[in-house]
């Protein structure tokens, strides 16, 4: 797992952490867009879950 | 090229994160997710306003902060941190109504050649997965971040 500060150094900005924030672990924010987004997949599936692009 | 976007925060697990909109409308608390879909390693992407008289996230209301370009660049942030955390991870994201996702499918041919540095890229168009191009009209999106 990488920390912070790894993360921080590349292109993502720093992300202040705070642990309030912790009250929505395990909790769904968006309920109506996770169904829809699940139906979606329940039609058109998921590609085996593809590591890579080969560019060839 | 860097693009002007919010000061991040998240809880410990990098799933969840929030930001403040500040714009013309005045400052707007917003939230990003990740959600777990049901495939393994699949997440949903879903942000939206926190309405702090109700307590409620409501993911469909226009802000109309004119602040639209740096909101997007700062929800691309929240995927590089979480795919930074989640490296397995890929993420799902489509517009919470079909205008949404044209915006969304407009950033992403603007900005490709930079995407494409970092993340695999798929769209969804007519429930068939493809590999992104340029001018399709993807209804959703999936990426994964390429290997740093």
């Amino acid at each position: 797992m990488k920390t912070m500060l790894e993360i921080n150094q590349k292109k993502v900005p720093a992300v202040r952490i705070d642990p309030s924030l912790d009250k929505y672990n395990n909790v769904v924010l968006f309920p109506e867009k996770l169904t829809k987004a699940n139906e979606q997949l329940n039609k058109s599936g998921f590609p085996k879950l593809p590591k890579k692009k080969h560019n060839c | 090229m860097k693009l002007d976007r919010y000061q991040l925060k998240s809880g410990r697990n990098l799933t969840t994160f929030e930001f403040l909109s500040e714009g013309s409308k005045g400052k707007i608390i917003k939230l990003v997710q990740f959600q777990p879909m049901n495939l393994v390693n699949l997440y949903n992407l879903a942000f939206g306003d926190l309405d702090l008289l109700t307590g409620k996230i409501d993911d469909k209301v226009i802000t109309d902060n004119d602040d639209s370009e740096k909101v997007l660049a700062t929800v691309v942030a929240a995927v590089y941190a979480f795919t930074g955390q989640y490296s397995d991870a890929w993420v799902y994201a489509t517009g919470s109504t079909v205008t949404r996702t044209r915006l969304y499918r407009m950033g992403i041919n603007r900005y490709l050649d930079i995407v494409e540095e970092d993340f695999d890229i798929m769209g969804e168009e007519q429930s068939e997965w493809e590999w992104y191009e340029k001018g399709k009209d993807y209804q959703a999106f999936a990426v994964h971040r390429k290997n740093q």
